[in-house]
């Protein structure tokens, strides 16, 4: 039904594809097809399994089955698809930022600011508890009004989470307050995320690094462990010591790159992370959870790559466990000498990293304010099978970047650009308008087209964010600013595209979210946010509209130009 | 083999097919006193109201003939019928022989003996032409007498095109044949939100005017008209039968067995002129219905192309479209009363559920469906048809035949059960769930 | 082709046929907020069982309409409602012993399974997730027989 025809952008893993197909190997794109067509009324938002007397749908065809067993209607069964995700993409911002400070905590690494780190932990511990009344002086007091007044300002994991999960457990809370109850849950992850970034700066550092992605970086001849997913900065850091010592590479998939002093160098991004395994040259992988393919572990066998979740570290010192990953890595590069290496020879340079601190903002508020660039648009996301892999990101880049829009990135969407150039510096040139090449020339040392503001854990999109409205000393729903999930599929994205809406930046969000079965739902994520917060999250629904398309709808926004096909406008003052 | 049909609707086309099912080569003569062919009388009342053109009233192409090698003589009447001889009559002075004659002349509608029934301005609606008089007839008020299917549709399709409409009917409610009191006080209503008086109970009693119908007295008040359609009843078209002695039945219709066959040899009937075993009432009886007079031309046609094959008996079956702005379907008998032939060891049932909108009656003789009302809710009235025509006993299945939920897959079981009521090809078609 | 043993009741194959041969709109976000809305042509009830309908070889539905509307297509065998001339009148529904012929939501024409005619393979076996619908070649056809 939606066959996708082309798979992938990226040449690498095209080459794996090919390769995948004659022996036999099962990937993500394979399994998808053998799903098609997938539930309609789920992929709507029309059902639901919270309770036993279910699994309910809503019906839009049939008026015997419109409403489930407890009489949950379209409306609440759409809205409260999204408020799961939502409560599930909450946590992992929250599981992380807690493996992080558990692991500062017990001593294992020493912070370079340990004054800092402490004071940022106890924090992170008195928003779980409390909530972020401590945090409120980072924030502007139109945006805190807003968000007291909606009633979504955190308030600690019991009265965000907790109670935000009851709301589909019963009761007759309506549209729009189930809506606020998500974002509320969202803007606690996305709290934990300012202070999970704020903690990894306190106690490893910062700064914008180069570094090499793609499958090129991968060595023939020497013992090479891939870390994949997010799990906690200190074992990592543990890990690449260890590493260090015995000469083994250390590189990663789906994983903060950044780790001063240490780099693991992203090998490829979320669509392709079966791919890496079948270059024959990943002798031991290290998976955590979040973002990490179960699939990983029969690709892995089939190259006789060992795979140690991180589970087995099950309390015990990560310095330990980590000598041992390296010994088992040695141990099976010596096994597995005979195995084919094939590594493409695919390899680009990227400069990631950055934070606020490192860029001018006041020159990228004043190129705003006085209309020398158009715009600033934010790549975030990560692959989904449903979309030609990496394709909706360069597209939007491209053409953005061509008509003075400042592109900003994170997380897996940097690393996807990464593949094209798109963060080389010495590429910049090539892909900007003459007003954003100028801005960028300007705006810090040496920067590529498009600016990594890190892995999205680190809540450095926020940070950014937050200091540009200050120094355009406007709030940010005035300043035109738009976040693009061009390719996305977890729920953690879904939670912070929330987030950002809640900011004031409006979010278009691809593909469409599990509530186009509900046109209130619809309706509530742009006209309410668009009058609470100043900003919408745009849920597009058709399916077959091609990256280039979707690149110049944004484009007529940043432009002021009217676009019919936008039914509703993201900037509620657009015209100005 | 020469075959011959009298009659140029339903069941004389039904026949035309299924004669040249079997039988490509022999001639057919088909001769109808209408010169319009091929032409639905169901559809009469939508060319009234101006809905639909004449084309669009066929229901088979204008090569049909061809198409099927019959010789239409169209507007020519057949005067008398010598079954010893095996010859027909026409008006055009000619002498037709035949092998095999099917008699399909249908109904006649009746024009009540009233004082003033002459006048211009009043007309029945039946044939082609009654449909045009009545289209071409000018003027801002009507009078429709008799509330049966015609009736109301007439009333309905004058209403359309912006007539002002009374319904007159001298029987206690709307629709006595087709519906029970309850279903009809439904329809009643509805009729009524159109715009339309309903006269219960009232009996027309003269026409007034000079050589143009001005009103209608009834026995309780004068209606000033303009134009007045009679829709009383029908009588089946049986002069030839008659002149001919053939054997008619009780209700006037020409007495056919389960061959179609009457009582002289090579001649047939079917249609509105015929009496046929009816399994609802399990008695003779005469439905002039649509797909009854489908049916059983097929047969006729079968059975004179020398496949014997016998009807399994007509069931009433009315359905009220689209004009009430509700569907409302009825077939069999309307209560349990109606059944004339009953011993004293049938058992009747009659099982009502009224909702504010819908209404939904079964009528059971000793278990079996033998009349089923639906209005509002219609869904899946074909169950009760299959159920009815099969006369399969459902005695311990009511809740399930009465609910909204009501479906073929739950029926299943029951049909297993009463297999040995399908001929095997039938039962086949429905066990078979090949797409 | 039905293969009740693997029908789970999902209700996908009328969600599919409503959307894409029913709608207007022919995406599903558009079908299902479509006023009037969109009717399947494929029932999924009972046991569960999906049933359409059956293009019946004597097919009481052609006898019952008066004005030639429901028709056979000569080539395939297939049975469908020429929309432009159907009068609404509901002979067709009353006659269907599997009850699969119903009025459409503004109650001006029957709809009926007509097995996708102008689409290939029948969007309902297409959709299928367990296969219990499929398009299969009838070898032993016979001609129509009462």
């Amino acid at each position: 039904m939606e066959f996708i025809q082309k798979k992938t952008a990226d040449n690498a893993a095209e080459h794996f594809l090919a390769k995948a197909a004659d022996k036999g190997t099962k990937l993500a794109w394979d399994r998808f097809e053998g799903q098609l067509p997938e539930c309609g009324f789920c992929e709507s938002g029309l059902s639901c399994r919270d309770c036993l007397q279910g699994p309910c749908i809503s019906h839009p065809f049939r008026d015997v089955n419109k409403l489930g067993v407890c009489g949950k209607d379209k409306d609440i069964l759409a809205v409260q698809t999204l408020l799961k995700l939502v409560l599930k993409g909450t946590m992992a911002s929250l599981d992380q930022v807690s493996d992080f400070v558990e692991g500062v905590a017990s001593g294992a690494v020493t912070p370079n600011d340990k004054a800092e780190a402490d004071r940022i932990m106890a924090q992170i511990e008195a928003l779980l508890k409390k909530g972020g009344a401590g945090m409120k002086k980072g924030f502007p007091k139109a945006l805190l009004a807003a968000w007291e007044e909606t009633g979504i300002y955190p308030q600690g994991v019991a009265k965000d989470l907790f109670k935000a999960s009851q709301k589909v457990e019963g009761g007759v809370a309506g549209v729009e307050e189930t809506l606020f109850w998500a974002f509320k849950a969202a803007l606690l992850g996305a709290f934990a995320q300012r202070l999970q970034g704020g903690l990894k700066k306190a106690v490893f550092g910062s700064a914008p690094t180069e570094i090499e992605v793609n499958m090129g970086v991968l060595k023939k001849d020497a013992a090479t462990i891939l870390l994949y997913g997010r799990f906690s900065p200190v074992l990592k850091a543990k890990i690449a010591a260890a590493a260090a010592k015995k000469k083994v590479n250390v590189a990663g998939v789906c994983t903060d790159p950044l780790l001063l002093p240490y780099k693991f160098a992203p090998v490829t991004s979320y669509g392709s992370q079966e791919l890496p395994l079948m270059t024959g040259a990943v002798d031991l992988i290290v998976t955590g959870d979040q973002f990490v393919n179960p699939s990983v572990a029969a690709i892995a066998a089939e190259y006789n790559t060992v795979v140690v979740p991180t589970e087995a570290l099950k309390g015990r010192n990560p310095e330990a466990f980590a000598n041992e990953i390296v010994e088992k890595a040695l141990n099976a590069f010596k096994f597995r000498r005979a195995i084919v290496r094939d590594i493409p020879e695919a390899k680009e340079t990227a400069l990631m990293g950055l934070s606020a601190a490192d860029l001018d903002v006041k020159k990228i508020a004043a190129a705003l304010n006085g209309g020398k660039v158009k715009g600033i648009a934010i790549l975030a996301g990560t692959n989904n099978v449903k979309f030609t892999q990496d394709l909706p990101f360069v597209t939007m880049a491209q053409e953005f970047l061509k008509d003075d829009i400042l592109c900003i990135s994170e997380g897996d969407a940097s690393v996807s650009l990464a593949k094209y150039g798109f963060l080389n510096p010495s590429q910049r040139e090539k892909h900007c308008g003459e007003g954003l090449a100028k801005l960028i020339r300007a705006a810090g040392k040496n920067l590529p087209a498009v600016l990594d503001l890190g892995y999205a854990e680190n809540g450095g999109v926020a940070e950014f964010l937050l200091a540009l409205s200050a120094a355009a000393k406007k709030p940010m729903k005035e300043l035109p600013v738009l976040a693009c999930f061009a390719e996305a599929n977890r729920s953690a994205e879904v939670a912070e595209a929330l987030g950002l809406v809640a900011m004031g930046v409006s979010t278009f969000f691809w593909p469409s979210l599990p509530v186009t079965g509900s046109p209130k739902t619809m309706e509530a994520l742009g006209r309410l946010c668009g009058e609470k917060f100043g900003a919408k999250l745009i849920v597009h629904t058709d399916k077959k509209m091609e990256p280039l398309a979707k690149a110049r709808m944004i484009l007529k926004v940043f432009n002021r130009v009217d676009d019919p096909s936008l039914k509703d406008h993201p900037w509620t003052d657009w015209k100005k | 083999m020469r075959y011959i049909i009298v009659g140029g609707s339903a069941a004389a086309i039904s026949a035309v097919e299924s004669i040249r099912s079997l039988d490509h080569e022999s001639g057919i003569d088909l001769f109808s006193d209408e010169e319009t062919p091929l032409f639905s009388r169901v559809l009469l009342p939508y060319y009234v109201a101006e809905e639909l053109s004449k084309p669009l009233l066929n229901f088979r192409t204008a090569d049909f003939f061809e198409e099927n090698k019959v010789t239409p003589h169209l507007g020519v009447k057949v005067t008398s019928l010598n079954t010893a001889a095996k010859t027909i009559r026409t008006t055009d002075g000619q002498t037709y022989t035949f092998d095999k004659l099917l008699l399909a002349t249908g109904g006649k509608a009746i024009v009540p003996p009233i004082p003033g029934v002459d006048k211009e301005g009043i007309s029945t609606l039946k044939t082609m032409a009654d449909a045009e008089r009545i289209f071409n007839m000018k003027g801002k008020r009507a009078v429709v007498i008799g509330a049966g299917s015609i009736g109301v549709e007439a009333c309905i399709s004058l209403t359309r095109r912006g007539i002002k409409a009374t319904l007159l009917e001298q029987l206690g409610q709307v629709m006595p044949t087709v519906f029970d009191a309850e279903a009809a006080e439904i329809v009643q209503k509805r009729i009524e939100d159109l715009g339309i008086d309903v006269l219960i109970g009232e009996k027309a009693l003269k026409f007034t005017g000079g050589k143009r119908v001005t009103g209608v007295v009834t026995d309780n008040r004068e209606l000033p008209c303009d134009m007045v359609v009679l829709s009383v009843g029908v009588r089946p078209q049986t002069e030839l039968a008659v002149q001919a002695g053939l054997q008619i039945g009780e209700l006037k219709g020409i007495r056919v067995d389960e061959f179609m066959a009457t009582s002289a040899e090579n001649v047939y009937a079917a249609g509105d002129v015929a009496e046929t075993h009816d399994i609802a009432r399990n008695a003779w009886f005469l439905n002039a219905i649509w797909p009854c007079a489908f049916e059983q031309g097929h047969f006729a046609g079968l059975n004179m192309a020398g496949q014997k094959s016998a009807y399994p008996g007509s069931y009433r079956r009315n359905s009220i479209g689209n004009f009430i702005g509700i569907p409302a379907i009825s077939m069999g008998v309307t209560h349990a009363e109606s059944c004339a032939m009953a011993s004293d060891e049938d058992e009747f049932r009659e099982i009502r559920v009224r909702t504010k909108n819908a209404y939904k009656k079964l009528v059971l003789r000793n278990g079996k469906i033998i009349g089923a009302i639906l209005v509002g809710q219609t869904q899946k009235a074909g169950l009760m048809s299959i159920l009815l025509k099969k006369q399969v006993n459902v005695a311990d299945s009511i809740p399930l035949l009465m609910s909204d939920r009501l479906n073929f897959m739950d029926l299943l079981p029951i049909l297993r059960r009463n297999a040995d009521r399908f001929s095997e090809p039938e039962y086949k078609e429905l066990m078979d769930t090949g797409l | 082709m039905v293969d009740k043993d693997k029908c789970t009741g999902c209700h996908q194959c009328e969600l599919w046929c409503g959307t894409e041969i029913a709608s207007t709109s022919k995406e599903l976000a558009g079908a299902i907020n479509e006023e009037p809305h969109p009717v399947p042509r494929v029932y999924v009830e009972g046991k569960p069982f999906a049933l359409q309908c059956r293009h019946c070889e004597s097919a009481p539905c052609l006898d019952a309409c008066p004005n030639g509307t429901m028709r056979r297509d000569p080539e395939t065998g297939l049975i469908y409602v020429n929309e432009q001339t159907c009068i609404a009148c509901w002979m067709c529904v009353m006659v269907c012993p599997f009850g699969i012929i119903n009025p459409s939501s503004s109650m001006k024409v029957a709809i009926k399974c007509d097995r996708c005619r102008n689409m290939g393979y029948p969007i309902c076996a297409e959709v299928c997730p367990t296969g219990a619908l499929s398009l299969v070649e009838r070898k032993d056809y016979r001609k129509k027989k009462f």
